[in-house]
């Protein structure tokens, strides 16, 4: 069997519509992948490859009595151990959950099955979307398969080691202070955080009711139309759901960005600690930008200060408000690393959270205000490329927050994609952020981009 | 920074352990407390009365304590 790597979102939708590639074929593809890999890169949890081959089946069944059928059909996806799917576990990586059967299925995953993909398990994550690599778990850790001795980022580890190996074309994550961005950027693939409410988070499981946003992590931006495109949409049962009408994610895609205005928050890079190497890529990013016709400008954010007193304190207090039953009654069953991340909940006040959300909300229309004169800005979304397992922080409270929890203070749509390589072979990575339900122009700039750039052709020598 | 001192840092700790219902283990009290101070420096923005200019409630703040004012 092949264990060559799946190709991306659309182009195996292209390959399957002009009948050089069953969904089968496919599934068989993804399947060979995982058995080869996935013994040394640890994204999966959970397999199913009964349900993968039985939706594939019934795609090329409906393709061969020539039944119309949408462009994803058949294809397969995974998921972050977060979301529901009716029978199935979903264990959050926690000895906590062992035997949470789920009842009911996400709507992300509803959608998905919706529109005929092959759903094909249950991704790694860190513990409840907090904590870190750690041996106290109880499954293994995902791999960056670019150097495994090298985090893959986090929580939404095993969507970005599933997708960047080849294993899938899509996987959902999770994203409350970056997750779905920081995994997609160490591991050098494409990863997006809509603006709060465009995708439903019900069947997801809570982190920070107003920080967590669900979202897609894929081989490229285009793939991360297609995706967009079946997942967006408003959902009642999500009570931050937002009733605004889906574009089309595609049609936009290859407009180009000459014309468009771009902020480049490029003075930030000294208060947050930029390494050289990232800047110089962050530099060469915008300049790409310019070339291809974009109006680049400089511009100030929000003091990192601020933007981080207001995101984690959110964070911590919401968290700490879904855990401490948990936290009170079976403290032991956490990994050390998560227990103590979700214990500092416990030291914020009601004063702290009140005042957070009040400068939230300043500071979210303070990038606002950015995002009324530029269609799109640029901002660093990590330091430098991944560092070592071996070097990973693991105090309660880091050193080093995450930059990108600043979008997620904010709401707006955030997008990460790969923007060079380090001295050692690592992604170095671009993120862009866009005007909230602004994802249409947000991923034709980020398009327009890789493009240029082709980044995206690099894959990992495994 | 805070202006805590590190007796009033030490029984907010406990009591905020206490309230949350917490039993931390004895070996990680020091590790956690570290990371409570660097909290508390984080959080020191949200106390900046100038970080909240499109509040009605700036006023308050503007008004001289009492003991100022004598």
């Amino acid at each position: 069997m092949s264990t060559r790597p799946v190709p991306g979102l659309a182009e195996a939708a292209r390959e399957i519509a002009a009948g050089h590639l069953s969904a089968s074929e496919l599934v068989e593809t993804s399947i060979a992948r995982i058995a080869a890999l996935d013994p040394a890169l640890h994204a999966f949890i959970e397999v199913t490859p009964d349900r993968a081959r039985a939706a594939a089946a019934k795609a090329d069944a409906a393709r061969q009595s020539g039944q119309s059928t949408g462009g994803l059909n058949g294809i397969p996806y995974a998921l972050k151990d977060l979301y529901d799917v009716a029978g199935l576990r979903t264990t959050c990586h926690s000895r906590l959950l062992l035997q949470n059967m789920a009842d009911s299925t996400s709507s992300a995953a509803e959608r998905l099955d919706g529109a005929g993909m092959a759903f094909l398990g249950k991704l790694s994550t860190h513990e409840f979307a907090t904590g870190t690599p750690s041996p106290e778990l109880p499954f293994p850790n995902a791999r960056n398969p670019w150097n495994t001795a090298h985090f893959a980022g986090g929580s939404s580890s095993g969507s970005a080691v599933a997708v960047a190996s080849g294993m899938i074309p899509l996987a959902m994550g999770t994203d409350t202070g970056g997750s779905i961005r920081l995994p997609a950027a160490y591991c050098g693939i494409v990863g997006l955080k809509p603006t709060y409410g465009r995708l439903s988070r019900h069947g997801v499981v809570p982190l920070s009711f107003s920080m967590d946003h669900a979202g897609p992590l894929t081989r490229t931006v285009e793939d991360c139309a297609y995706a967009m495109q079946v997942l967006a949409g408003y959902d009642p049962r999500d009570p931050g759901s937002a009733d605004q009408l889906v574009p089309d994610y595609l049609a936009e895609l290859p407009l180009g960005v000459k014309g468009l205005r771009i902020g480049y928050a490029r003075d930030f890079h000294a208060e947050a600690g930029i390494g050289a190497e990232q800047e110089a890529a962050l530099d060469a990013a915008a300049d790409v930008l310019r070339e291809l016709g974009a109006d680049v400008e400089e511009v100030t954010l929000p003091s990192r200060a601020r933007f981080d007193a207001a995101g984690w304190t959110v964070i911590h207090g919401e968290w700490f408000a879904v855990h401490q039953r948990d936290l009170r009654h079976r403290l032991d069953q956490y990994a050390t690393p998560t227990r103590e991340r979700l214990i500092m909940g416990a030291f914020v006040t009601g004063p702290d959270y009140v005042r957070a959300q009040r400068l939230r909300r300043i500071v979210m229309h303070e990038v606002d205000a950015l995002l009324q004169r530029y269609d799109a800005l640029i901002v660093a979304p990590i330091t430098g490329p991944a560092p070592l397992v071996a070097d990973i922080e693991d105090t309660p409270l880091r050193r080093d927050m995450p930059l990108t929890v600043l979008f997620n203070a904010t709401g707006h749509p955030a997008i990460t994609l790969p923007c060079g390589f380090s001295a050692d072979g690592l992604p170095l990575s671009l993120q862009l952020a866009g005007g909230w339900f602004g994802e249409a122009r947000l991923m034709r700039i980020a398009h327009a981009y890789e493009q240029a750039a082709g980044w995206h052709t690099r894959r990992p020598a495994i | 920074m805070t202006d805590y001192t590190e007796a009033e840092i030490d029984a907010d700790f406990e009591s905020a352990l206490r309230r949350g219902g917490i039993r931390l283990a004895p070996e990680r009290r020091s590790v956690l407390r570290e990371s409570y101070v660097r909290y508390l420096d984080m959080v020191s923005v949200l106390d900046d009365a100038q970080s909240y200019t499109d509040e009605p409630a700036l006023t308050l703040h503007l008004l001289p304590t009492p003991e100022a004012a004598r």
